[in-house]
């Protein structure tokens, strides 16, 4: 052991030590999701051959991953068709609910008045929309962004309302005492305070959207992952269809996760704030 | 510096019925510079009469003048603080005290120009309630008692000649609470200015105060006025001579009185 150490200039001995850091993230509690997901994938391709599935009824992780190779173009085309009108249809529902979740959450009244009628249109299955859409805009692109716009702009009004409805009593008596604006009120300590809430409906604002615009693209589209499932399904090509689901699931992980970066960014002092008071 | 001048102060929720009254006849006098305390038991409508000497209430009936003016509205010469220190966690703690300013009426045109001026202004604060150098952290990082004494510098930043404070130090250990009297002290010592405190413990009243009221239960009235002579600036030490504790245990019997006849009200009621 020793000799050995002499023998071995000293340029290589960081050498092993990077290696088992960078092993050693694999036994991190970060790690347990990767362990997991591999675990999945094996898990269904053990379960496939097992009970030897036939293709068209499960098929395994190898045969989809043969099929998004075989068909990547159009794989890769109808992907970004879906997230475009994903997120176009969740851009605008950012900004509408964060409006009209302002103005519910500013206002008791506007707030006993509209809340009936949002919860309303929100218990509408958005696919029974879908045909409604279309007549208005015809098959595409616009009925997909609009689903996607209408599922997910429920969850952003009602966290910015709950948001701004739990600023503290206190200190709204100290700014009214003060004299200041509602405005101002609303923009120094309402919105900010707020914001936690909003960045958090984010992320399952960001989900729902892609469902919505999945949803319209089965019933009435003629491209984008939905409309791309419909088709292989007729074809009888169930790896494409699950190498279709697989995308949908990665664009909708990684939206998710681009909102969690976000959110953390942006309203990092709620984190930090509810850690310092455990 | 201000004068409160309060007469027939009466004041319902709802409606003036004798179970929605909560205020019931109030009559005050507090002079310029004065350091006044209000005892009471719970739920004697205390905090309802801070909010009605902030402007954030009207009473019914009778009426407040401050300065000979009468409330009518909020009015950015009071400056308030509460048990509860509640501060923007978003901003830093230096922020957090310029709040004031970046929103009062009279202040907030001006603000960005004289943002340097403030800030100085903030930081002596800072230094005289013994913050020096801590205006860049975060509410977070401060102790219970730090934030209350940084929550004191937001109270006080417009300079108001009135300060109202519900129960500033009701929700701090016995030590700091000691620590954050000392700092009051300072703090009149640096500039004049009139004080209404209301709080559930009495050697603090005695100790801060130039006069103590005793407030009844609800309805609230002032039921016993005490003048406390001792000289200002006041030693902690002051606490355990027999003239100091003989005003508390006066206090303490004005209380218990109280609640007495509040426990015996309900069968009062019945009856009537």
């Amino acid at each position: 052991m020793t000799t050995s150490t002499l023998s071995t200039p000293a340029t290589a001995a960081p050498r092993p030590s990077r290696l088992r850091h960078w092993l050693g993230w694999f036994r991190r509690e970060e790690a347990m999701s990767f362990w997991i997901i591999i675990g999945f994938f094996v898990v269904w391709e053990a379960v496939c051959h097992l009970f030897s599935l036939p293709v068209y009824f499960l098929p395994p992780p190898s045969a989809i991953a043969q099929a998004a190779v075989e068909f990547q173009r159009a794989l890769m085309i109808n992907s970004i068709q879906t997230l475009w009108t994903t997120m176009a249809g969740f851009g605008f529902a950012v900004v509408f609910g964060l409006i009209l979740g302002v103005a519910v959450g500013g206002s008791r009244r506007l707030y006993r008045g509209l809340y009936p009628l949002m919860v309303g249109f929100n218990s509408i299955p958005k696919v029974a929309l879908v045909p409604i859409l279309v007549l208005w805009f015809g098959i595409g692109s616009v009925p997909a962004i609009i689903t996607a716009f209408l599922i997910s702009f429920f969850p952003i009004v009602v966290n910015v309302a709950t948001g701004l409805a739990t600023t503290e009593p206190e200190m709204d008596d100290i700014l009214r005492a003060l004299g200041a604006s509602k405005l101002d009120r609303l923009l120094k300590v309402g919105l900010p305070g707020a914001m936690p809430h909003f960045f958090g409906s984010l992320k399952v604002a960001i989900t729902l959207a892609f469902v919505g615009s999945v949803v319209s693209e089965t019933v009435a589209a003629n491209s984008g992952l939905g409309h791309m499932m419909l088709m292989a399904q007729a074809n009888f090509e169930v790896p494409l269809v699950f190498a279709g689901l697989l995308a949908l699931a990665i664009e909708g992980v990684l939206m998710y996760a681009l909102f969690v970066v976000i959110e953390k960014r942006m309203t990092g002092w709620a984190f930090r704030a509810q850690s310092a008071q455990q | 510096m201000s004068v409160i001048d309060i007469e027939g102060l009466r004041l319902g929720y709802g409606g003036m019925a004798p179970e929605q009254l909560v205020l019931d006849g109030i009559d005050l006098h507090i002079d310029s510079g004065e350091f006044a305390a209000i005892v009471g038991p719970s739920g004697c409508g205390k905090s309802t009469f801070m909010k009605l000497l902030s402007g954030l209430l009207t009473p019914q009936e009778g009426q407040i003048l401050i300065d000979n003016e009468p409330v009518t509205g909020p009015r950015s010469q009071v400056g308030m603080a509460f048990q509860n220190a509640i501060m923007l966690p978003w901003r830093t703690t230096l922020d957090n005290i310029l709040l004031p300013l970046e929103v009062a009426p009279a202040t907030k045109s001006d603000f960005r120009h004289r943002k340097a001026q403030y800030r100085r202004q903030a930081e002596d604060l800072l230094t005289a309630v013994g913050l020096e150098g801590m205006g860049s952290k975060y509410p977070w990082e401060l102790s219970g008692g730090m934030r209350q004494r940084a929550s004191l510098c937001r109270a006080m930043i417009h300079e108001p000649p009135l300060l109202l404070l519900d129960e500033p130090f009701g929700a701090l250990d016995a030590f700091t609470k000691e620590e954050l009297w000392l700092v009051l002290q300072t703090l009149r010592q640096h500039r004049t200015f009139t004080v209404l405190m209301v709080t559930h413990d009495l050697t603090e009243a005695v100790y801060l105060s130039d006069t103590v009221y005793v407030m009844s239960a609800r309805p609230g009235r002032m039921l016993v006025r005490q003048n406390i002579t001792f000289d200002q600036p006041r030693d902690l030490d002051i606490r355990f001579e027999p003239g100091f504790v003989s005003h508390v245990h006066d206090l303490r019997e004005h209380i218990r009185g109280t609640r007495a006849q509040a426990a015996s009200k309900p069968v009062l009621g019945a009856t009537s």
